[in-house]
């Protein structure tokens, strides 16, 4: 049997104990083993596989991921969720659809403190989707703006996602949390305008309901309550964009700084701080798990030269740039119906990384379109993730209202990877101007 | 006191030390940065803090993860076939947990001696590495513990019903 033969059989193995609930880090894990024992023998394997829990487990780089998760769980303890939505309520008081505008808006301003976007659909839609049933808005909007908006969680820096993708693709942190900046701003206004035309549609011409206008707070009191997430993601994110702080510094003052926040305003208790820890390294530690596992099966794809038959053969159909990058993004979001986000990342990223940077596309451009196409998975069915976070959340909606919700929320991103196709530079411009 | 229950509390007790080793991580990056920007007198070996306390916030809360059988999976199965054939997936799914973790022990003690033997240490502070591979070793073995109980319980749910 030839190594790439023995690839596509891993390859197919891989998919089909995924499929069969095999937990993704143990199916990643065995196949990348016993893949790579038949290609060099259990010697080979055995000396391969006993460096990496240690090697991958203490990587420095690794350090933001629990950093950060930690800073988000602080984060959604302290409810800053509400006020955010407040706030966005007094920004976009009298449009049409307003509270879904600014349900979209504390999305994105808590996904700036919060990597993961199923905690940002949960926490915001505990806090919105109440406030907008109470306004007689249609289910649907309601269900849908929030499904969307949690997807800013991981796009919008600090993104767990990306610090994942920046591991296995031994890329900077720094570069692609300022990299995915303006695509997360664009979105959250893409999104902002899908809620508005979405609500004209369901609604025809009828006026805001007047629940929805009822607002005394002005814009600078409402703002005011939402200091402390500004100063977080102004300190955090323009530490590293400055040269200040390194990623992993950022983060850890990040963490700091929202638990004293929480502590001195009275957000939340100590107790409730022990509580994030415990949360955070139960959280961690089943990535890393999936990171090391992932490792393993890198070794193993490698090893096979799957990527590089892989290459040859796009390069034989005389597939151009473009071509490959919409293969590429079909292929994500056809797997994103099936895979979760970051088993789809890790499984793929080895065979689609050397294909994509072959054709001379960045490596953090192509790490940001990740992100998106990940968050399209989220928000379309049958896997969902987000939908099914408001399902358990908003008993009220059914999963029905919360398919047919969503669907118009899935034309802002493929619009987005549309026009980082055409201008690379709105994700690599700010990169290249950092410190 | 039964055997779930002490690796009830010896899971909650790793993830105790591992929330312990995310707040030394934390405090000691962030008095880094304040020492070596209003000081200009860094914490020496701050790096290999970091690097030794990721690898603990990395591990330890493994086995409670294991025990609580909350690992990532796809489970999209679950709607096409029947319940018994899920209760077979998970049994599967629980065997082959336990033979990854226990490839991953079984190689993890070969490094760890080699550490203890040639006497490596991390490079700033001086520290033996051959500690970090133990506890690699003990959680991983903990884990195949935790996850074996709960293939027991498994088997006996299905028993009482």
């Amino acid at each position: 049997m030839t190594a790439t033969t023995i690839g596509v059989l891993g390859l197919f193995s891989l998919v089909v104990l995924i499929l069969l609930r095999i937990p993704v880090a143990v199916a990643l894990g065995l196949v990348g083993f016993f893949g790579y024992a038949a290609l060099d023998g259990f010697a080979r394997a055995n000396l391969m596989i006993s460096g990496v829990p240690v090697e991958f487990g203490s990587t420095y780089t690794l350090s933001v991921v629990p950093l950060f998760t930690l800073m988000g769980a602080v984060a959604a303890s302290a409810g800053l969720s509400s006020d955010l939505f407040q706030a966005g309520r007094v920004l976009f008081r009298g449009a049409r659809g307003s509270l879904a505008i600014a349900s979209i808006f504390a999305s994105a301003m808590f996904g700036a403190v919060c990597g993961s976007s199923v905690a940002t659909a949960l926490t915001m839609s505990k806090v919105s989707i109440p406030e907008m049933l109470r306004a007689k808005y249609p289910p649907a909007l309601a269900a849908g703006a929030v499904a969307a908006g949690g997807t800013l969680g991981i796009l919008i820096p600090p993104s767990l996602i990306l610090m994942i993708y920046a591991i296995i693709a031994q890329q900077s942190v720094a570069k692609l949390f300022m990299a995915a900046l303006i695509p997360g701003i664009i979105l959250t206004v893409l999104y902002s305008i899908t809620a508005l035309i979405y609500y004209r549609w369901l609604t025809g011409n009828a006026p805001e309901p007047e629940y929805a206008q009822r607002q005394s707070e002005t814009m600078v009191r409402s703002f005011a309550r939402i200091w402390h997430v500004i100063v977080l993601f102004g300190v955090t994110l323009g530490g590293i964009y400055a040269g200040w702080f390194t990623p992993t510094e950022a983060a850890a003052i990040g963490a700091l700084g929202a638990i004293l926040l929480g502590l001195v305003l009275g957000r939340h208790k100590v107790s409730d701080t022990f509580t994030c820890f415990f949360e955070t390294i139960l959280l961690v530690s089943s990535l890393v798990f999936i990171v090391i596992a992932s490792a393993v099966f890198s070794y193993f794809v490698v090893q096979t030269g799957v990527s590089n038959q892989l290459i040859g053969a796009v390069k034989g159909i005389g597939l151009d740039s473009l071509g490959v990058i919409v293969a590429v993004c079909v292929l994500y979001i056809v797997l994103g119906a099936f895979l979760e986000g970051i088993g789809m990342l890790l499984i793929t990223v080895p065979i689609t990384l050397p294909l994509v940077l072959s054709y001379g596309y960045d490596p953090v451009w192509f790490g940001v379109l990740l992100v998106i196409l990940i968050e399209l998975g989220l928000i379309h069915p049958p896997m969902g993730m987000n939908l099914f976070a408001i399902n358990a959340v908003s008993k009220e909606i059914n999963i029905i209202d919360i398919y047919k919700g969503s669907a118009p929320f899935l034309i802002a991103p493929i619009l987005l990877i549309v026009l980082m196709i055409m201008f690379p530079q709105i994700v690599l411009w700010l990169p290249a101007q950092m410190n | 006191m039964t055997l779930e229950r002490a690796l009830a509390h010896t899971a909650r007790a790793c993830t105790a030390l591992g929330a312990l080793a995310l707040a030394v991580m934390m405090f000691a990056t962030n008095y880094d940065v304040v020492a070596r920007s209003v000081f200009r007198a860094p914490l020496y070996g701050a790096v290999d803090i970091v690097e030794m306390m990721v690898l603990c916030s990395a591990f330890l809360g493994l086995p409670e993860i294991c025990l609580r059988d909350e690992q990532i999976r796809v489970d999209i199965v679950d709607s096409f076939v029947p319940p018994q054939v899920i209760a077979a997936l998970k049994v599967l799914a629980l065997l082959a947990t336990i033979l990854f973790l226990g490839i991953l022990a079984a190689n993890v003690t070969h490094p760890m001696v080699d550490s203890w033997r040639f006497g490596d240490i991390k490079p700033d502070t001086g520290f033996p590495t051959y500690p970090l591979y133990a506890l690699t070793l003990f959680t991983l073995i903990a884990s195949v513990a935790a996850t074996a109980v709960v293939l027991i319980r498994t088997f006996r749910g299905r028993d009482a019903s």
